[in-house]
This record gives structure tokens, C-alpha cells and sequence, in this order.
């Protein structure tokens, strides 16, 4: 455990230090606080156009940071030959993997903690209160971040960091995208299309799930039983991305 | 992940079966899912249209900035004298976000207002208020649990149709939901148009036991209440 928490913490400083991560983190930021000059364009909406630019930059951003901070993580390590060096001490290849995925999760909360507060600032400076269920988006946000984490690991297991990168921003679209898929299978005939649809639609992703963002701007109230089925959702997934990313990790030749 | 006590190949055929088992799991919970998103409104329209697909597709999490952008375009359009064009615009923010309560609301005022007046005497006119009343109905449907367009759909009844008798009923299943203090008396200014003194009378009673630290719907009441009680005694009813 000792081993995961100081891959783990060095993984967050590497992150730090990084360029890109701290321009989208700063764009996100200015974006967020600019919010409030544009509704002036609906000024009957301020709290609708605030809340939905603003959570879309922080899922696009967020998006951004989280697959530029995990698809580099594998590659770099054995592009530089550092991981022989790490892998020749008692390291274990799955602590190795669950201190870089950790590692990645702390700065990705990092980013999206700056963000949440700046935003908060902003909304509660401007209308005296933040509503909580705003919060609730939040949470599954992170969640949302989390597979995707667990995904971009998975595939930089066996890729370089460009092809992690792009393949986890495609999977990112995809998985907004999968309804269609089951949309498409109910108006197949042909049942080799449908399962295969439907197979398609149970493997890949479905990051609408975390998608409550809508409701909460319009002021529904999501129930908690829905978060907690939306969270074992990502956790399962999660755990199965994991898992296929040690078992390539570990074929790999270092 | 644990380390297992076996090594090598059986190793990966277990976390192979672990990894495929999880995957099964996640089918129910999908489904599971997928009908809290249907019982909870969650779910956001599909359409199989270009603009809407490329719209999803590139813009993700975007579709609630995307309608704001078409409800300032409204704006835009509506300063611009292009009337006509407000709806298809409306329409396509209501089916993106069918949820967003001050589109329907604009869409339906729009219809029995703006274009009803700007018909002027024509045949087309009143159709205009009946699709003001239909568009509300949608929404109405998409949105059962708020007052909004419940009382929208009243006030087009009352104000622009004078039909008194709808005009009280869509107010009333307005006040079944959070709502303001005007409704209440809303309802029984629809009573008294249409001639029903006693429920009037009632309704204004009522109005007494709600929001009781109203001191201005309260005032207004009592002197409704007082009014009708009169009439009332008139006919010969108190």
C-alpha cells in the first residue's frame, strides 16, 4: 500500500510541473469567471447561461486534463527507462499501475476542486447562494473522469501517449454517443446486428449515465438512488478497465 | 487489484473471469439506469437529424449552452422584426431541453399574443391561439409537477379566450403544486367572471388560510372575501 501512495504522490508532482495541464487549468478558470459578463445576451437567464457554460467547460476541460495527465503516464516512464529502475526495486507491476492511476485521480481532483470553488465563488458572489444540487453534477462529473482515467490507462498500457491521448478523447465522444447505439439496435431487424449492437452498447462506456447536468440546471431534483447506481456503475467499470490494463501491463516487455 | 496466490497463466485466466463477470454485471445496472433516467426525466432527446447529431457529437456537454445560444438568438430575431422564425427556434429548445419552463412559456405567449395580433382580423388568428394552447399542452405533459405552465395554460383560457370555466380549472391544478399567492386569487377571479359566486366566495375563503404572512395577499382577500359576500348576500345565498 506504502508503494502505491509514493508512485501515488510523485505522479501528482510530475503533474504539477506540467505546462499544458496548468494553460488548460488557467483557460478553464477565465472561462468560468468570464461566465458572468455573458448573460447580459439573456439577462432573464443569468443562473441558466452561468451554470451551463460553466459546467460544460469544466467536462470539456476536465476531459481535456484527464486524458493528457493519464495517456502520458506509462508511455514517458517507459520511454525514459525509469520504470526498470522502479519495477527493479519491491514494486510490484499492479502497484506500479495503481500508483500512476491514484497518482493521476489526485491531480484530476486537484484541477476539478479549483474549478468547482471558482465557480461556486462566482455563483454565490453573484445570486448570494449556491444551490446543492449543483454538487450533485459535480460528484458524477468525477465519476465520469474516473472511467475515463481508468480507460486512457488501460490503452496507454499498450500505446504510445499520442494514440492514448486521441483514443480516450474518441472514447470520451463515443461513450456521450451510446444511447444511439441501443436508439439504432431497436430498429434493426437482422439479429446478428442487433446483438452486435447491443454488444457494442454493453462494452463501450456510457458516460451519459453521469450526464445530470440538464436536470440540475432546470432545477430537478436527482434522487440519491440514482447517484448511487450511476457510482457502482463507474466503479464496476472502473475495476474492468483496471484489471485489462494490469493483464497488457503485464505482458509487456520493460 | 490483490495478488493472487497462483502464478502466471492460471493468474490471468482469473482476472480474465473477474474482468468478464463485472462486464456482466454492468448489463443490469445499465438497464437499471436506463429506467431511473426514464422515471426521473433525466433523458435527453435523441434525434436521428444531422444538425442535432453533429450537434451532439461535437459538442458533448454542451447542449445546454447550445439552447441558451438559440434563446438569445430569439432575442435577436424577435428586434428584428423576424416573428416567424421565433418558433422552429423555440421548438428545437424545448425538444433539447424539454425542461427549460420560460421556453414553453414564451413559445405559447408568443403564438396566442404576438402572431395572434399581429393576424389581426384573418381567419388564421384563432388558430394561432389554438397552437399557443397546444404547445403549452406539450409542455404541460413534459412538465406535470410545476405550477408555470399549468397556469399558463389557465391564463390563455381566461385572458384571451374568456373561457372562465378552463380558465378556473388549469388554475387550480396550478395551486396544486409550489406555487405563488397570486394564483390562489387568480382562481377565484376566474369564479367570479364566470359567474360562480359561491365557489368565488369559497375560494376567497381559502385564500385566508394560505400564505398567512402575506400581508397584502391577505388584505386583498378579506376585501374579495367581503365583495363577494355581499353579491352573494344579494342573490339571497349568505
Amino acid at each position: 500500500m506504502r508503494n502505491i501512495f509514493i508512485i501515488a504522490a510523485n505522479t501528482f508532482r510530475e503533474a504539477l510541473r506540467n505546462k499544458l495541464l496548468n494553460v488548460l487549468l488557467l483557460f478553464a478558470v477565465i472561462a468560468i469567471a468570464s461566465t458572468r459578463f455573458f448573460t447580459i445576451f439573456a439577462p432573464s437567464e443569468e443562473m441558466k447561461i452561468m451554470l451551463d457554460t460553466s459546467l460544460g467547460i469544466i467536462r470539456f476541460i476536465g476531459m481535456l486534463i484527464t486524458v493528457f495527465v493519464t495517456g502520458g503516464l506509462l508511455p514517458r516512464e517507459m520511454s525514459t527507462l525509469t520504470i526498470t529502475t522502479i519495477l527493479s526495486k519491491p514494486v510490484s507491476r499492479t502497484q506500479f499501475l495503481l500508483g500512476k492511476f491514484c497518482g493521476a485521480l489526485y491531480s484530476i481532483f486537484a484541477n476539478m476542486a479549483i474549478m468547482i470553488v471558482i465557480l461556486s465563488a462566482i455563483l454565490f458572489l453573484k445570486f448570494g447562494a449556491v444551490n446543492p444540487e449543483i454538487f450533485k453534477a459535480f460528484v458524477l462529473i468525477a465519476a465520469e473522469f474516473v472511467v475515463l482515467c481508468a480507460i486512457t490507462i488501460c490503452l496507454s498500457t499498450v500505446s504510445s501517449e499520442m494514440f492514448s491521448v486521441i483514443f480516450g478523447i474518441l472514447i470520451y465522444v463515443i461513450g456521450h454517443l451510446t444511447n444511439y447505439i441501443q436508439y439504432l439496435a431497436d430498429r434493426f431487424d437482422s439479429f446478428a446486428m442487433k446483438s452486435l449492437l447491443l454488444s457494442l452498447y454493453t462494452l463501450l462506456p456510457n458516460f451519459e449515465n453521469f450526464n445530470i447536468q440538464n436536470a440540475v440546471v432546470l432545477g430537478a431534483n436527482v434522487s440519491l438512488q440514482y447517484m448511487g447506481k450511476a457510482l457502482v456503475y463507474g466503479a464496476i467499470y472502473t475495476a474492468v478497465m483496471l484489471i485489462i490494463g494490469y493483464l497488457f501491463f503485464a505482458e509487456r516487455e520493460v | 487489484m490483490i495478488e493472487l496466490p497462483v502464478k502466471g497463466r492460471i493468474r490471468k485466466y482469473i482476472f480474465l473471469g473477474i474482468a468478464a463477470s463485472l462486464f456482466i454485471i454492468l448489463a443490469p445496472i445499465q438497464q437499471s439506469i436506463n429506467f431511473s433516467r426514464m422515471t426521473e426525466d433525466l433523458v435527453d432527446q435523441i434525434v436521428i437529424i444531422p444538425g442535432e447529431f453533429v450537434t451532439n457529437f461535437v459538442i458533448g456537454g454542451f447542449r445546454g449552452l447550445a439552447a441558451d445560444i438559440m434563446w438569445v438568438k430569439i432575442d435577436h430575431m424577435w428586434h428584428s422584426g423576424r416573428w416567424f422564425e421565433v418558433m422552429p427556434v423555440l421548438r428545437s429548445i424545448t425538444w433539447m431541453q424539454p425542461h427549460f419552463i420560460e421556453a414553453w412559456e414564451l413559445g405559447a405567449w408568443h403564438l396566442a399574443y404576438n402572431l395572434y395580433a399581429y393576424a389581426g382580423e384573418t381567419e388564421e388568428a384563432g388558430k394561432y391561439i389554438e397552437e399557443g394552447i397546444r404547445f403549452l399542452k406539450e409542455g404541460v405533459a413534459k412538465n406535470r409537477n410545476t405550477h408555470d405552465l399549468w397556469f399558463g395554460l389557465g391564463w390563455i383560457y381566461y385572458n384571451k379566450l374568456k373561457n372562465n370555466d378552463e380558465g378556473a380549472r388549469y388554475f387550480k391544478i396550478a395551486t396544486r403544486f409550489d406555487h405563488p399567492s397570486y394564483i390562489d386569487r387568480m382562481v377565484a377571479h376566474a369564479y367570479r367572471k364566470k359567474g360562480d359566486i359561491e365557489s368565488e366566495y369559497k375560494q376567497w375563503q381559502h385564500c385566508l388560510t394560505v400564505f398567512t404572512d402575506d400581508e397584502y395577499h391577505i388584505n386583498i382577500s378579506k376585501r374579495h372575501l367581503e365583495a363577494a359576500g355581499n353579491r352573494l348576500r344579494e342573490e339571497g345565498g349568505l
